[in-house]
């Protein structure tokens, strides 16, 4: 193994780099200027905080939005005092992100220096403005580093470094396979399809992990459904297996067993789970 | 490592380095215009010297590091005599070296130059520095390493969720050294047997010196091809080394290995490529033995490895 996903050091950065924002606001000049740092720092505290979870969480709206709202709340309330974070819009487009957002923080570059533009001459502001793009296209250029990395992790298979969890996508090519593999092996294969609240998805995946072997691995469908593919010699130990599943699991819990001996594909059997009113159906091979 | 990838080769670098060695030109000529005559010297100066980082810009990334460099001091010592001179409020200027060095350097040097010049920045305007200067510059600097080391992490994400070779349609080393103790566990839970076929490809290397790295990955990837097409849907291909791939068999005895070691030279054998002919393999099965362990195994298909590895001519 190469190097592992450890993010110890980036949090101590992250609340190194809180502190330091918090400290300028209690020297910061006006009060709308301070608490907007207090605010940053905050915010970095906060996510410094939950940076190893939250590589679960798919994140929809990228956070790169909110420093910019930093940034421009900055100019905006105290853009005398504050023109020292005007380079960092060039910072902001070294991260990858969405078209969308590279746009907003031109934008914001442009605002940014439009509010300065009081304090300084002519000859300033235009070689100000000057250097920014210049910085701007060179955090564009370090982005295209991981742009493609940071678009392989959107939809990356694997959801989380290390564990067996993978994503539907996967489980879509595995269930193929497993389909031809048990039948020749003759082994008893099954899809599992748990669905709980969404609450309970993470608990659950626990108690699953716990019950599956090394070589069985669990699949997220959505944020309230998990499947995995049982593996077993016959159908004999299936049923046990099956049976201490489900001893003890969560108790708002839909089950769907079916064997891969039968054709079937994944997307009608989870169709079949979201509209299954009983708890638990088992579908053996005849 | 991280060094040699920091400087990406994108037109938007070159882009860049002809952007600021206009500017430099342009302030020249701005304060030969305002009659500052005592200013012209130094950007006139250093605008030559960033021309020539330009040029180098387009060059191997030996030259691409210099060029960072070039362009780093000449913008260092422009913004200390903006600083100097100005009139502008210093604080602006305060911010512009750290972002400047976050962006052309790796990220541990770019700590480590921003703190060294960290004294030199914070006392140019000649009246001792403040506190709030001196916190924002670290915070500036600060936030510029955060930046980078968010890059890092999706670097380290993606690599560590992706269980493919970056170069050839293949698990990756990680993943396939996964695969194989849950292979070895299924084939002991539900009594089967397990093959493992060993590859070398030995024309990769001759491929990259003699034709360059485009032809050696195309020979990895017709490889791949070939493989896929003479295996079965449940096998798995992976990569554990520079040219050494792992074919894992699950359910096969040594003689059908040995018939899908023989496919799969035959397929090879078909396949052509102009610069070097077909493509060859040097391939030996292993076979699972009843009741070995896993790190036995391993071993094996190690050793395997190393032989093939050293009887290449």
């Amino acid at each position: 193994m190469g190097s592992k996903y450890k993010v110890a050091p980036l949090q101590a950065a992250m609340l190194g780099c809180a502190l330091l924002l918090i400290l300028l606001a209690l020297s910061a000049p006006t009060l709308p200027g301070g608490m907007l740092l207090v605010l940053a720092g905050l915010w970095l505290t906060a996510s410094s905080l939950t940076l190893k979870r939250s590589v679960r969480w798919p994140s929809r709206v990228p956070w790169q939005l909110l420093p910019s709202f930093f940034l421009a709340g900055l100019f905006t309330v105290d853009p005398q005092h504050q023109t020292v974070w005007l380079w960092c819009i060039a910072l902001l487009l070294m991260l990858p992100q969405p078209i969308w957002l590279m746009i907003l923080h031109g934008l914001l570059a442009g605002y940014a220096t439009w509010q300065l533009k009081a304090d300084l001459n002519v000859g300033q502001t235009l070689l100000v403005t000057m250097l920014l793009v210049g910085l701007m296209l060179l955090g564009l250029a370090r982005a295209r580093e991981v742009q493609s990395a940071w678009l392989r992790v959107g939809r990356r298979r694997r959801l989380i470094p290390g564990a067996p969890l993978w994503s539907a996508h996967q489980l879509g090519d595995d269930l193929t396979r497993e389909v031809v593999r048990s039948e020749r092996e003759g082994s008893y294969a099954e899809l599992v399809l748990l669905r709980t609240q969404s609450r309970q998805f993470w608990p659950l995946m626990d108690r699953l992990s716990q019950h599956i072997n090394d070589y069985e691995a669990c699949y997220k469908l959505d944020n309230r459904t998990l499947a995995t593919l049982l593996i077993s010699s016959g159908l004999e130990q299936a049923r046990e297996r099956r049976n201490l599943l489900l001893d003890g699991m969560p108790t708002p819990l839909r089950c769907r067993f079916i064997t891969l001996a039968r054709p079937l594909t994944l997307a009608s059997e989870y169709q079949a789970l979201r509209d299954q009113r009983q708890p638990l159906v088992i579908i053996e091979e005849e | 490592m991280p060094n040699q990838d920091s400087l990406p080769h994108s037109w938007l670098y070159c882009v860049f380095h002809v952007w600021i060695t206009l500017l430099t030109a342009g302030a020249a000529l701005w304060h030969y215009q305002m009659g500052q005559f005592d200013r012209i010297l130094l950007p006139a100066a250093l605008s030559m010297a960033l021309l020539t980082a330009t040029l180098m810009s387009l060059g191997t990334p030996s030259a691409r590091r210099a060029a960072a460099i070039i362009t780093l001091l000449a913008s260092y010592l422009l913004c200390a005599e903006l600083i100097r001179n100005g009139q502008t409020p210093d604080i602006l200027w305060l911010g512009f070296p750290p972002v400047l060095t976050t962006l052309l350097l790796s990220m541990r040097y770019a700590i480590y130059v921003n703190l060294l010049m960290a004294p030199a920045w914070l006392l140019l305007n000649g009246n001792g520095p403040s506190l709030i200067a001196t916190l924002s510059y670290l915070a500036v600097s600060l936030a510029g390493a955060l930046a980078q080391w968010e890059m890092m992490r999706q670097l380290t994400l993606d690599k560590l969720t992706s269980p493919h070779d970056p170069e050839c349609d293949a698990l990756s080393s990680d993943m396939i050294a996964e695969r194989l103790p849950q292979e070895h566990k299924r084939a002991n839970a539900l009594g089967r047997r397990l093959s493992v076929l060993v590859i070398h490809l030995p024309q990769l290397e001759m491929a990259h010196e003699q034709f360059g790295a485009r032809l050696r990955l195309e020979l990895l990837q017709r490889f791949c091809q070939a493989a896929r097409r003479s295996c079965r849907l449940d096998d798995t291909l992976g990569r554990t080394g520079e040219s050494l791939l792992w074919m894992l068999l699950p359910g096969t005895d040594e003689n059908d290995a040995l018939m899908t070691r023989n496919r799969l030279l035959t397929m090879l054998n078909d396949t052509a490529i102009s610069e070097t002919g077909h493509l060859s393999a040097m391939v030996v099965a292993c076979t699972l033995h009843p009741g070995e362990s896993l790190s036995a195994f391993e071993q094996r298909l190690r050793i395997k490895e190393r032989a093939l590895v050293d009887s290449t001519p």
